[in-house]
């Protein structure tokens, strides 16, 4: 572990901060990694000998687009984001300005690193606050005499504690009162070092009645013993609306694991949309703290596993505050000898009456080979609620197949289809055009290639 | 090559049950017959078992589309010979839009290489949309996804007018269209009608007959075919019921 007190020594930053760090890693250092006996990580092992990782190597900053590896050229023409950063491992390498009309709004759209300089005091009040280095406290608040709810496991906070010791970089968001982006705010982070590790984060922060998009999206080549550790932390403030879209599309041989968290206050809304095709090991969080009456969470997602791929998804809908909705539908395919994991925690806190809370996942199986464990978990404490929770596997729909195969469509393209069908569902609730564009193919290429 | 449609001593089982129990049928090119028949005797199982529902089992028999038994083939290639069943029950595909199900339908025809042209599809579609009186904005939608009963039948007609079918089998695509949505049906397949066109239509009514003049009738009780005549038959069964026939089965 003196190799992290080396790094620590080079990830700089003001006294609060260094403390910070210096106290997660002591953090992380003290932690295993979660092990089977750990209910959130049962049917996950990430296999990792820290010793032997090193950081990725640093990248050169480039004043052209051109510069920058083709998937990010080709993936930047097709995007109609306002402003970008692209991170090449640990830090920023290329990146566009905000338009002049939102900054003088008092919008800031940066890196972390940089934010951390200028806006110090918005920075300090936010950072860590979501996503803090241990596992966030979610035990619920249960009336007295009943059976308290489950605590966390220490051990879920080793790689939260990790992202928070030794982040390098990643996006600041700072959206003030009452102002709207109309244009999405986009990150596109690579990686081009084999055997490595990144550690990244990113605070998004809507105050009172703003408005903004954030797409975090991730891409690279295969890269063999390579992991990529992130936190995303979005602060929801009253009546503010998010929108939060990571997509995962990492190489193989990349283990990925993020906690993506939003703290929604009253009558706000947060719409989330997580897709998961890259990488050979995915843990991807994400968690809705509902703290605010009347607010409002929407959970989508999407992945396709095809090879040895073992994708981890973990949701939390925490409903601490009356009167509040949460919607959850995660539609997955799972090909060959792929593994799909599935935990949906929803709690409601006592006094949290008149909760909504939904949540479904749907899977797609294509090979006696794969598996899927599908875990959801309710933990109820208010009376006057309406929870559901279901659960679903199935083959291709042997009815619908046949029906495309009776007008001339040859099974493997009809397979094609109904895969790609199972998925776009979920995209049809996303109004992000370019987005949505850039999904439908990637899900093309990785049907194609089943 | 005799350029028909013949069903030969078909057998068909679904489990141990055995639903079909030696049809004989032959549709000439040119011709359209209808077939009718009490509810639960086999008229839909005959349809489906003829462009290859994997649900059912041919215990014995043959169809011949154009001389070529088509009872080895896999249901694609059955359609791609030209034989097109209009669904008594389409299915709903969400996340399939009409338009791209229809352009890969019409590209599976297409031999390795060539592509639908947009000029072809188009055209065809504005055509076909035409004939139905739907509007263009139809094919955006997912395939049948909350369409109401009418509607799925009209997009079978769609489908229809697009592929350019040589057998077409209508299973009761009358059944639960108003009377503009059965005249506008009709309007589409009597617009395909010609002498390269053959087919079945299943129905238990006079009134789409009314439209879609047949060439013959044939009854069909407990998966046989028991009686054949001209449209007045269907006429006769319109006023009569089908008790008679009942009698003519177990006879
Ligand atoms: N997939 C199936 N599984 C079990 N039984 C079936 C199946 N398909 C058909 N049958 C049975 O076979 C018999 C014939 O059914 P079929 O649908 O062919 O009748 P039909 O003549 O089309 O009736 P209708 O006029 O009501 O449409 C019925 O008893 C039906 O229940
Ligand atoms: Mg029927």
């Amino acid at each position: 572990m003196t190799k992290f007190n080396d790094q620590l020594a080079q990830v700089q930053g003001p006294e609060w901060l260094t403390a910070k760090r210096k106290e997660s890693l002591e953090l992380f250092t003290a932690l295993d990694v979660p092990q089977e006996n750990v209910e959130a990580w049962k049917y996950t092992r990430v296999d990792v000998d820290f010793d032997a990782l090193r950081p990725h190597g640093k990248r050169d900053v480039v004043s052209d687009v051109s510069a920058l590896p083709q998937s990010v050229q080709d993936r930047l023409t097709g995007t109609d984001v306002g402003a970008f950063l692209v991170l090449d491992g640990p830090d920023v390498v290329y990146r566009t300005e905000l338009p002049a009309e939102l900054k003088a709004k008092g919008v800031i759209f940066t890196d972390l690193k940089t934010a951390v300089e200028q806006h110090a005091d918005k920075v300090q009040q936010y950072l860590y606050s979501v996503v803090p280095a241990e596992v966030p406290d979610d035990t619920t608040i249960a009336a007295p005499g009943t059976t308290p709810s489950k605590s966390p496991d220490p051990s879920e906070g080793k790689f939260s504690a990790l992202a928070a010791a030794l982040w390098t970089n990643g996006a600041f968001v700072y959206v003030p009162r009452g102002v709207e982006v109309e244009l999405p705010l986009g990150s596109f982070r690579v990686m081009s070092d084999a055997g490595t590790y990144t550690a990244t984060r990113t605070l998004v922060v809507a105050e009172e009645n703003a408005q903004v998009t954030f797409i975090d999206e991730q891409d690279s080549e295969a890269l063999p013993g390579t992991y990529a550790i992130g936190a995303v932390e979005l602060v929801v403030k009253d009546a503010a609306r998010v929108r939060y879209v990571s997509i995962q599309n990492w190489g193989e041989g990349v283990t990925h694991i993020q906690r993506q968290r939003g703290d929604v206050g009253r009558d706000a809304t947060l719409n989330s949309l997580v897709v998961t095709m890259g990488g050979t090991l995915s843990r991807t969080e994400m968690q809705s703290y509902l703290r605010g009456q009347g607010s409002n969470s929407e959970m989508l997602a999407l992945y396709f596993a095809n090879r040895d791929q073992h994708f981890d998804h973990y949701t939390l809908q925490h409903h601490a505050a009356p009167n509040a909705y949460s919607d959850l539908l995660y539609k997955g395919v799972n090909n060959d000898a792929s593994v799909g994991v599935f935990s949906g925690m929803i709690k409601v806190d006592l006094g949290a009456q008149k909760t909504d809370a939904y949540q479904k996942h749907r899977t797609l199986m294509l090979s006696s080979d794969a598996r899927n464990f599908s875990v959801p978990q309710l933990e109820i404490n208010a009376n006057d609620v309406r929870c559901s929770h279901g659960s679903t596997t199935s083959p291709v729909d042997q009815e619908a197949l046949f029906f495309l195969r009776s007008r001339g469509i040859a099974r493997e393209v009809a397979e094609k289809m109904l895969v790609t069908a199972f998925l776009e569902d979920v995209l049809g609730r996303v109004p992000l055009k370019s987005v949505v564009k850039y999904i439908e193919g990637i899900i093309a290429r990785k049907v194609g290639a089943a | 090559m005799t350029h028909q449609l013949e069903i030969r001593n078909l057998h068909a089982t679904v489990g141990d049950t055995e639903i079909l129990k030696g049809i004989n049928l032959i549709v000439p090119r040119g011709e359209l017959h209808a077939i009718m028949g009490p509810n639960g005797n086999g008229k839909s199982t005959l349809a489906k078992v003829i462009v290859g529902d994997p649900e059912y089992t041919v215990t014995q028999g043959e169809v011949l589309v154009d001389g070529q038994n088509i009872l080895e083939m896999e249901p694609d290639e059955r359609a791609r010979l030209g034989v097109f069943l209009a669904f008594q029950y389409p299915v709903e595909i969400p996340g399939v839009t009409i338009a791209n199900f229809l352009r890969l339908a019409m590209q599976a025809r297409k031999a390795e290489g060539e592509e639908v042209s947009f000029t072809e599809f188009y055209g065809k579609l504005q055509s076909a949309l035409k004939t139905l009186e739907w509007d263009e904005s139809i094919v955006e939608r997912y395939l049948n996804a909350g369409f109401s009963g009418g509607e799925k039948k009209r997009n079978e007609i769609l489908q229809m007018l697009m592929l350019e079918p040589n057998y077409i089998i209508m299973d009761e695509t009358d059944s639960g269209l108003d009377v503009d949505a059965l005249k506008i049906v009709a309007r589409g397949v009597n617009s395909m009608r010609g002498p390269s066109l053959g087919g079945l239509i299943i129905t238990h009514y006079q009134r789409l007959l009314d439209y879609i003049v047949p060439d013959k009738v044939h009854i069909i009780v407990n998966g046989k075919v028991v009686q054949t005549g001209g449209p007045e038959l269907a006429k006769k069964l319109d006023s009569e019921g089908y008790d008679w026939v009942k009698e003519l089965a177990t006879a």
